[in-house]
């Protein structure tokens, strides 16, 4: 009997091509790169995949807003491979040139989608969810609550540190995109005081405030420090809760890592490693699956300065086991022997490498730190008064939800919140 | 009654035939499916069994694949959605999920004969399962033992060598 005719029915329902290709498409990145080195075929096959977008991706660069008062113009994409023409138009003309949308500020970012929150004027805002790579978005409502501060022309920068807005989408558990809002206080105590939801599933913003709030209380935590970062790991949320009002030495050890689902319900929590009077809870990601957290150590006869990092990892998330990765010095950093609490700025950990981000604020210097070769390599020389870098890592996969662009139930729907 | 199902035989390429319902490995397989229905007309009305020759695949290979194709593609013996079980969220365990995970826990040798027996009989969800049970295999290999897996001579120069490993260095 002759050989059967695979080929047309192959064609027709998308078979791969070959089981290698198959194979490798389910690797993660880190293997994926390490087997170029098999032979030239491989590396051909692997790089001409990449190219096209069907092997995993990592972290391509970083969005860096150096406005003050926010806006689109103001952004810019680094490469983090070093090549010169930047792999996302940062001026994300595909949503400018829409007459909808008028003056657009970067917020968030995860796994590929970015959050924008989209200004119509005053007293009227909007948010934008795209995937800068395929050009897919939608409009998301503001929640509309009365509860939230006034919104004025004038004091755009004052408001943006009210509310603390975080994108999760994470294709792996769900093809849906979550919000989730801190809202604090005007007053200096800066506490939360409402914390809202938004799942694209649903299409409607959610109070989760008992929740959290009821958790707050039972464990005196306050703020809820989303500068810190946020991570996502087992498909879980990991948020930084601090103690509030004022951090005694006794309280910083109550710094803990509040664990939610993607749309912020079932919390528990989770505590940070290595704090005590002479550290302080600087950064939360995730890198290689595992839960990473940075402490900062502080000067003991002068404890606004910092003398260096230790970055920590959950390697056995079940049974809570944290194991100190690496310690590295300040002089290590930048060559010198400590600096301020702020001109340290961790900006990320890399999803797959053990490497590590971030800004040293007297050179204006976006730096890596190598954990496995104590390398440090300058990549960025930013602006002064550069305001957020968000690291991108991209997504080329089809998103249904942003599929349907203007859905009129997003862009024209009242406000809800259930 | 299960004697008034149609079914077919498979011989292996070391001669060795296997039963199997015709509507069962149709639904799963469509390289035979492809056969079947070249056969057909010469075979209508007929009370005669087809065997059909499967060449580059071993009796012991066969056998395993349906395995995988009654629990899978048997309409009486699969529960739930058997097209949704990949996708099920953590925790969300399809009942078939066990029976994968037992089906590829099984030698190197033995997983690749599956996918090549997956992919020349064009049977997706068994293909899809097994590279990425070799895919989750390979991932802590070294170069040299992904070279002898998939039979690869190294043609790299030894300075192009060089300048690969160098080039992605970080994911060693």
């Amino acid at each position: 009997m002759d050989g059967p005719k695979r080929t047309k029915a192959a064609a027709a329902d998308g078979f791969p091509d070959d089981p290698v290709v198959k194979i490798l498409s389910c690797l993660p990145a880190k293997p994926l790169f390490r087997f170029k080195c098999v032979s030239k075929g491989w590396c051909d096959l692997i790089v001409d995949r990449l190219g096209r977008r069907k092997f995993p991706q990592t972290l391509e660069g970083f969005f860096i807003d150096s406005s003050v008062g926010g806006g689109v113009n103001d952004l810019r994409f680094i490469n983090l491979s070093g090549k010169s023409v930047p792999l996302v138009d940062a001026s994300f003309s595909f949503l400018t040139k829409l007459p909808e949308i008028k003056q657009i500020k970067l917020l968030s970012a995860h796994n590929g989608l970015l959050l924008f929150e989209n200004f119509i004027d005053c007293d009227r805002y909007k948010y934008i969810i795209c995937n800068p790579a395929t050009e897919q978005w939608m409009c998301v409502p503001s929640p509309g609550i009365s509860s939230h501060p006034p919104r004025t022309c004038d004091c755009e920068q004052h408001f943006a540190n009210e509310v603390n807005s975080l994108l999760i989408f994470n294709p792996d558990v769900s093809s849906h995109f979550h919000l989730l809002q801190f809202w604090h206080s005007n007053d200096e105590t800066r506490l939360v005081n409402t914390v809202l939801a938004f799942s694209s599933e649903t299409g409607v913003w959610r109070n989760s405030t008992t929740e959290w709030i009821k958790w707050r209380e039972w464990m005196e935590l306050d703020e809820v420090r989303s500068k810190l970062g946020y991570a996502d790991v087992n498909g879980m949320l990991h948020v930084p809760v601090y103690p509030q009002p004022i951090l005694t030495p006794s309280q910083r050890q109550d710094i803990k890592i509040v664990v939610a689902d993607m749309q912020g319900k079932k919390l528990m929590a989770i505590h940070w490693p290595g704090l005590n009077e002479f550290t302080d809870a600087t950064f939360i990601g995730q890198s290689q699956g595992h839960l990473h957290c940075i402490t900062a150590h502080k000067k003991q006869d002068h404890p606004i300065h910092i003398t260096g990092l230790s970055i920590w990892v959950l390697e056995d998330y079940d049974a809570g086991h944290w194991v100190l990765k690496k310690s590295v010095s300040c002089s290590q950093l930048f060559g010198e022997m400590s600096c301020g609490v702020n001109d340290l700025d961790v900006i990320t950990i890399h999803p797959d490498r053990n490497l590590v981000f971030f800004v040293h604020r007297c050179s204006w210097k976006l730096m890596s730190y190598d954990m496995d070769t104590e390398e440090v390599c300058d990549l960025y020389t930013l602006g002064h008064g550069c305001g957020l870098i968000i690291p991108y890592v991209p997504y080329f996969a089809d998103v249904p939800v942003l599929s349907g662009r203007a859905s009129t139930d997003f862009l024209e729907g009242q406000p809800t919140i259930v | 009654m299960a004697s008034e199902k149609k079914v077919v035989f498979l011989r292996s390429s070391d001669g060795e035939a296997f039963e199997v319902s015709e509507e069962v490995i149709s639904a799963a397989s469509v390289t035979i499916k492809g056969m079947i229905d070249e056969e057909s007309p010469s075979r209508a009305d007929t009370a005669a069994t087809t065997t059909l020759a499967i060449p580059n695949v071993t009796a012991a290979t066969l056998s395993r694949v349906l395995h995988y194709v009654n629990k899978h593609f048997d309409a009486a013996a699969v529960v739930g959605r058997p097209d949704d079980y990949i996708f099920c969220a953590p925790g969300d365990e399809h009942p078939l999920a066990r029976f994968d995970d037992d089906f590829v826990d099984v030698d190197n040798d033995t997983l690749i004969d599956l996918v090549h027996a997956a992919e020349y009989l064009h049977i997706k969800k068994l293909f899809d399962l097994t590279c990425k049970a070799v895919a989750d295999k390979l991932k802590g290999r070294t170069i040299d033992q992904i070279r002898e897996t998939f039979g690869i001579v190294n043609d790299y120069t030894v300075e192009e060598e060089v300048e690969v490993y160098r080039e992605n260095s970080w994911a060693f």
